[in-house]
Formats: C-alpha cells, structure tokens, sequence
C-alpha cells in the first residue's frame, strides 16, 4: 500500500512538473519582437524607425494606452552583453523603470522614447510603467 | 511629501533566475527518495521522544545571562530603531531612505539566518520588550489592567503574532506605495500601537504572544543549535531542537501564514498572475488580498489534509505539533526566495543607514561602498542555493514530522498515518520549484 502511494506521488509529481513550465511559452515572446531566445538575440524583424540598431540590440516596442500596457507583463530572455532598444509610446506622461539597473526614462504623452541598455548584470528584472504601476516585461538575462 | 517622482518599488528588483527544469525534477525526486528510505528503514523507534538534551553549556548561559549583555542587546536594538525611526520620520522621501531596506530586508529577512545560527535573539534586542518593561516601571501592574488567565494564555498562544505576520506580508505584498514614507509610518504607529495597548491591557505577556518579528525570531531559534533545557543552553543537534521545542498554541498558523506568504510572493511573478491580474478591471489590491488569503488557506488545508493521518485536528493536538516539521520548509523557502535580495539590497542598506535624512552624512563610513555581487552573478551558483535550499528544507522537515508522528502513532500506523502528510511535503517541494521557475 505504501509503495503504491509512493509511485503514485512520484509519477504525480512528474506529470505536474513537467507539465506545468510548459505552459509559459505562449508568452515569453514580447509582441514586437523577435523572440525571446537566448541564443539569437539579434533578429529583429521589426521595421526599425531609428538608425540600424548594432547586431545584439533585442528591440521591443511598448506601448501605454487607456491604463494597460503592451507587453502585458511578458517574459524576455536574453543573453548578458545584449543590449535592450525600448521604444516606448504612450498616451499619458509617465515613467517607466528599469529595475535592477535603475534606469528611469520619462515618458511624455503622444511622444516616442527610445532607449538603449546595455544588459550587464544577470538575473531577472520587471520593467514597470508608474502611473499606474503595471508590470510590462519581466527581463531575464542569464 | 518631494514634488519629485518617487519610484514605487526600488526594493527586490533583482531577482534570481529560474531553475533548470530537470535539476528542480531530480530535486523533487530525490526528497522523495530520503524520504521514503528514512521512513521505511532506518528510523523505526522514535529518537528522542520529546526530551531535550545536547551538551551543557553553563558558560555560555552565564554569558548570554549577564546583565552587561542583555542591556548591550538592548541598546543596541533601542539604537537601532531610534536611528532607522529618525530616517522614517525626518529622511527624505526616496529608495535611499534606509528604512525601506531596513525594515523589508534588514529585519524581515535577515531575522532568519540570524535567529537560525544564534537563536533567538531578537528578542533581547526587540524594542518593544523594552518598552513594555518601561511601562510596566510607570505603574503598569505585571498582568495589566484585564489580566488573562494562564488557561487564557495558552489557548491565545501565538494566534496575536499569525495575525501580525499576515498583516507584515499583506504591507510587504499587496499595500500599494509600500516604499513610501507615509504609508510605513502609518504601519510603524501600528505595530507600535498594538504592541503599547496589548501590554496595557493584559501585560508584558503581550509582547512574547503578539510581536510578528519576535515569534517569527523565536520560530525559527527552535531549527537552531543552540536549546535551552531547564534553563541551561545546550548544544543541541537542530534536528532534536525542532522535535522537542514545544510549539505554543497556534505555531500552525504562524507556519501557515510564513510559508503562504513566501508562495504568494513566487505566484506573484509568474506571467501569468501579471497578465490575468494586469488585464482584468478589478483592483491590483483586491487581487493581491485574495491572492495572500487563498495562498495561506492553501497552505493551512493542506497541512491539515496532511495531519489528518497522524491524529484528529484539535487546536493543541497534533495539528500544533507537525507545525514544527514546518519551520525547516519556511526557512528553506525564505532562503530560496530571498538570500540575494538579502545580499544585494541588504549591502545598499547598510550603505544607506550612513545618510539616514538625506543631508550627506556618512555616520559609519559605509556611505561610499560598493555593492559586491558575491556569488550572485553566477546565474548557476545561485540555482543550486535555491535549490539545496528548498530540498534541504523539505528533507528536514520529513525527517521531523517522521520522529513526532512516530510518537503519537499506534505501532500498527506508524508508517500508513505518515503517507498523506508526506504527500502533502512532496506537493510543498514541487510548487516550491515550480514557483522558483515562475511559468
């Protein structure tokens, strides 16, 4: 009896942790951009508006509108070096932070903000708007 | 308040990365594996049977005894809240106020390693002792001004404290502007507030039953080496300690609200908490009350699925008892969830309490540290600390609920009666990992 518990547990288990990481690929990929992979940070197939951005630039585009934000609190992985294009619309004046890095990029209404970080430290960061507070990406760079 | 805009939230923004998938499976699986193997063979009796011991150590209590250092604890705690208090109440309005890393990851966290390796002794530190003491010298009677009875106490037990840690976690988790100075002073006159009107009305009891951080101090002193057994502090091996302390009434919704909390935190950071919560019309607070409730419910029936094996559920009953083959998993769950916030933010905090109002000082020289990353730029290193963390918590955990349930069991359930709680501890392992992942 016990040992069929057990092997009930376990083959439990399995099933939910396997099944259950797989549920967030529908959303790691930001809408703008390319993908979220690791290994291929550089595509970007969106139009870019600005300059050619350096190969390594992962661009995502972001938009704030009527109180919700676009990426909806998406996951992004990239490599550490990458460096992250954000290009931000929206149709208040707000803010929007990079946490960990710090970085805080004032966002004025019906204008567009681009900015460039170069992504030197690892782990996983949310990038916030402030008014309201949303998350937009959470930024994983391993 | 500064006409300047304040960030919300410069606590905690690094965060640790994800575990690899088949690491956090094997983990999993080897908890099942000890386990199992503990059960079955090698710990049939129980080992201890509820009586305390461990080598002597008559010095050390004559140390930690002395006048000299119990006043030299509490001048130091006095110092520190009176410094941090000052920074509250006169700093400037902005993440470098060192109260926010003080009170959120100073105190909050860093309670635990300090009470895990020198056992509890916040509590000779805890301001509130202290203020209570002093009323008492003001012509407070010892019992206040509606004594409780001890039959009172012991059904009161530590439920004041489950309460006050709920509230801690709710500021920690949902409170919005929480890194703002207007709301922390409202929660600082708070915590102080009850602490004064409990020990008016039923004296200096109160303090030890209601403090959030002291019972959280003392919860996890009972996983340390260091026991105090008819008064004399023993060298003891954490394993016994955990098994023999006895759990005030309550310890149950004290682990439950601990370890819900932390869940609730990991949840919290899944996409897909974000999205849903972010793209629904109700409010981000009412989701992240119902979010905390439901996550220290979770826990609470679960655990009590769990028990149900072992006895039936009464309040003093076995129930109290498991709760301390909890403390291991709060502890590895703090550690998993929180040792790099812990590390990173707690160094900006130390650099910050050099400049407590924001004029320039550099009172202990730490103003122009750096913050060193240690092992944390390692994406790997860190992993595997999380991961030791919660399996090793879980493993401790089932080896004490293992020795309590072998001494309420009837022979012939000694194994059966143990099954659904052990279920229940491989369930807390996986959605532990699970969490770590954040999907």
């Amino acid at each position: 009896m016990l040992r069929s518990l057990a092997t009930l547990a376990a083959a439990l288990l399995l099933a939910g942790c396997t099944a259950a990481p797989a549920a967030p690929t529908a959303s790691t990929a930001p809408t703008s951009s390319a993908g979220s992979s690791a290994a291929s940070p550089s595509a970007s197939p969106s139009e870019a508006p600005r300059p050619t951005p350096p190969s390594n630039t992962q661009v995502v585009e972001v938009s704030l509108k009527d109180g919700k934000a676009t990426p909806n609190g998406d996951r992004l992985i990239v490599a550490k070096g990458t460096i992250l294009r954000l290009e931000i619309t929206s149709d208040h004046d707000d803010e929007v932070h990079v946490h960990g890095y710090d970085v805080e990029i004032p966002v004025k209404a019906g204008a567009t903000v681009t900015k460039d970080i170069t992504l030197d430290q690892v782990g996983r960061f949310e990038i916030e708007s402030h008014a309201p507070a949303l998350t937009i990406v959470q930024l994983v760079v391993s | 308040m500064t006409p300047l805009l304040v960030p919300l939230h410069g606590l905690g923004s690094r965060q640790d990365l994800p575990l690899p998938l088949p690491a956090a499976l094997g983990a999993a699986v080897l908890v099942l594996l000890v386990s199992f193997a503990v059960l079955a063979l090698a710990w049939r009796a129980p080992r201890w049977d509820g009586v305390a011991g461990g080598r002597e150590l008559p010095g050390l209590t004559r140390f930690v005894d002395a006048r000299w250092f119990r006043a030299l604890l509490g001048a130091l705690g006095l110092f520190a809240f009176t410094w941090v208090g000052a920074a509250l109440w006169f700093g400037r309005d902005r993440v470098t106020n060192p109260v926010f890393g003080f009170t959120y990851v100073w105190l909050w966290v860093g309670i635990v390693p300090l009470s895990l390796l020198f056992g509890p002794l916040y509590r000779l530190a805890n301001p509130l002792g202290r203020l209570a003491r002093l009323l008492q010298r003001g012509g407070l009677p010892t019992n206040g001004l509606r004594p409780l009875s001890r039959e009172t106490w012991r059904r009161v037990g530590a439920f004041p404290a489950a309460l006050g840690l709920l509230g801690f976690s709710w500021l920690e988790l949902v409170q919005p502007d929480n890194n703002t100075l207007a709301v922390l002073e409202g929660w600082w006159l708070a915590w102080v507030g009850a602490a004064i009107v409990g020990t008016v009305l039923f004296g200096r009891r109160w303090v030890a039953a209601a403090d959030p951080f002291q019972a959280y101090a003392v919860l996890v002193s009972r996983a340390s080496p260091w026991q105090r057994v008819d008064g004399v502090v023993h060298l003891v091996n954490p394993l016994r300690h955990l098994s023999t302390a006895r759990p005030p009434t309550g310890t149950w919704a004290v682990v439950a609200v601990l370890l819900g909390g932390t869940a609730f935190d990991g949840f919290t950071s899944t996409s897909w908490w974000v999205r849903t919560t972010q793209s629904s019309g109700l409010p981000r607070e009412l989701w992240g009350t119902l979010g905390l409730l439901g996550m220290v419910a979770l826990i609470t029936l679960t655990f009590a699925l769990g028990v149900r094996g072992i006895g039936r559920l009464r309040p003093a009953g076995p129930l109290n008892l498991l709760a301390a083959s909890v403390i291991p998993i709060v502890i590895g769950y703090a550690v998993a969830h929180y040792l790099s916030l812990l590390v990173l933010e707690g160094q900006r905090t130390l650099i910050n309490l050099s400049d407590p109002l924001g004029l320039g000082w550099n009172a202990f020289g730490t103003a122009e540290l750096g913050i060193s990353p240690l092992w944390l730029d390692t994406p790997v290193v860190t992993a595997t600390v999380q991961l030791l963390a919660i399996v090793g918590g879980h493993v401790i955990g089932v080896l004490v609920a293992h020795e309590l349930a072998l001494r309420v069991l009837p022979v012939r359930r000694r194994l059966s009666g143990q099954v659904p709680l052990l279920v229940v501890m491989i369930g807390y392992t996986c959605g532990g990992l699970l969490l770590l992942f954040s999907p």
